[in-house]
């Protein structure tokens, strides 16, 4: 597996930032609000996520693929994030008012993450989808899909197709997440109902790869980046395993 | 029976047993309240029954979680052939997590079911650290499981 690239390191440390005020911990009732404990929980939690390091993997040039008008909302709430960041003092960490003008720039900074990367998901899931629905039409397999909801931390809830066929066996091919250890997202291809599953992920160069694992640990299974080809052989093996 | 069949097996009985043993609970403390004496004959202290009852809840997350570990390190040394034993947490985040490609979520629930599992055993003064957060058991069961799912089935 290959190092993560710095775009998507970005991604996931707002993602784990986010993720860090959102913790039930810090979910407090109105009551427990006026108390002097949850303030002070607060402040400690957000000396975590309020410091210069959460935009180490930050670098523009990899946000070139945005239109003019993203790319500036960004690196405007990048640097709005920062500049708040920077006086933050660096042993005592910050105080009240800095954690709470601090949420309120993650919150915002983490809403054009979640648009950028919820659109860019869509887009390749959509991509994927297509090459497997054309691999249908092509030999005449009765198929459909639907807009599955998902929610994941950062993300929400947001859809996303899900798309099933009929080979020899009743095929499922079913998103799981965009936020993958390892991956870009992940979709589980699984055939009959012999518990046979292929998974179809994005990788880290964001092309979309089939790993097949039958029975052997993942050093005996195989990768293959995906293309119709390597589509419709996974299928046909895991298609014999679930006949045999 | 498949590996990955038989280790979800021993989870739900786990599961099962809990509702036993809530039940027992119940009927225990309505006992208790109408005869003064009850388990006497057992050597049955008031004082233990109220902590069978008040404990129960933890006692069955840790038997789970001791189920949910052997079904892991039994995918790790058995299905992945690995001869290492690395501690819960890397096996969770890392060893399995990378190679299985799990969703972030579902690995971050997993290490919180971990941490409170861990300070259920270790603390001993009923105090939990700030980085945990406490889970029922229903929860447990379900992250537990929902971790398991992405075991390779054929196994």
């Amino acid at each position: 597996m290959s190092d993560m690239p710095r775009r998507e390191r970005f991604f996931q440390d707002i993602r784990g930032a986010v993720a860090e005020t959102h913790r039930p911990a810090i979910v407090t009732s109105g009551a427990q609000l006026l108390s002097g404990r949850a303030v002070e929980s607060f402040v400690q939690q957000s000396h975590a996520w309020l410091n210069p390091g959460l935009l180490l993997a930050y670098d523009s040039t990899d946000f070139e693929n945005l239109s003019r008008e993203e790319l500036g909302e960004l690196a405007e709430s990048v640097n709005d994030f920062r500049t708040l960041a920077d006086t933050v003092h660096l042993q005592s960490g910050p105080t009240y008012s800095q954690s709470k003008e601090g949420l309120a720039k993650l919150e915002s900074l983490g809403e054009l993450v979640k648009r950028i990367v919820v659109k860019e998901w869509q887009d390749a899931a959509r991509w994927l989808i297509n090459e497997i629905q054309s691999v249908c039409v092509d030999r005449k397999l009765p198929h459909r899909y639907i807009e599955k909801k998902i929610t994941e931390s950062l993300l929400g809830e947001y859809a996303i197709p899900q798309f099933m066929f009929r080979s020899k066996q009743p095929v499922e091919v079913v998103p799981l997440a965009r936020f993958v250890v390892g991956a870009c997202g992940l979709y589980d291809m699984a055939v009959g109902m012999g518990g046979y599953v292929a998974s179809l992920f994005r990788d880290y160069d964001l092309t979309w790869q089939i790993h097949i694992d039958v029975g052997g640990g993942v050093e005996k299974g195989r990768t293959l980046k995906f293309d119709k080809e390597a589509f419709i052989s996974t299928l046909n093996e895991l298609e014999e395993l679930s006949d045999a | 029976m498949p590996k990955h069949k038989l280790r979800v097996a021993r989870m739900e009985k786990v599961a099962e047993e809990y509702k036993a043993a809530q039940s027992a609970a119940e009927l225990l403390q309505r006992k208790l309240q109408i005869e003064i004496d009850f388990g006497h004959d057992f050597g049955l202290q008031r004082q233990g029954g109220r902590d069978f009852r008040a404990n129960l809840e933890s006692t069955y997350i840790v038997r789970l979680y001791a189920e949910f570990e052997a079904g892991l390190r039994d995918y790790w040394q058995n299905h992945e052939q690995k001869g290492t034993k690395p501690g819960m947490s890397q096996l969770v985040t890392e060893s399995l997590a990378s190679r299985l490609r799990i969703p972030n979520d579902i690995v971050e629930d997993t290490i919180r079911v971990v941490r409170y599992r861990n300070s259920l055993v270790h603390e001993i003064d009923d105090q939990i650290g700030p980085d945990v957060v406490p889970c029922s058991f229903g929860e447990t069961k379900k992250i537990v499981r929902t971790y398991f799912s992405r075991l390779n089935r054929v196994w």
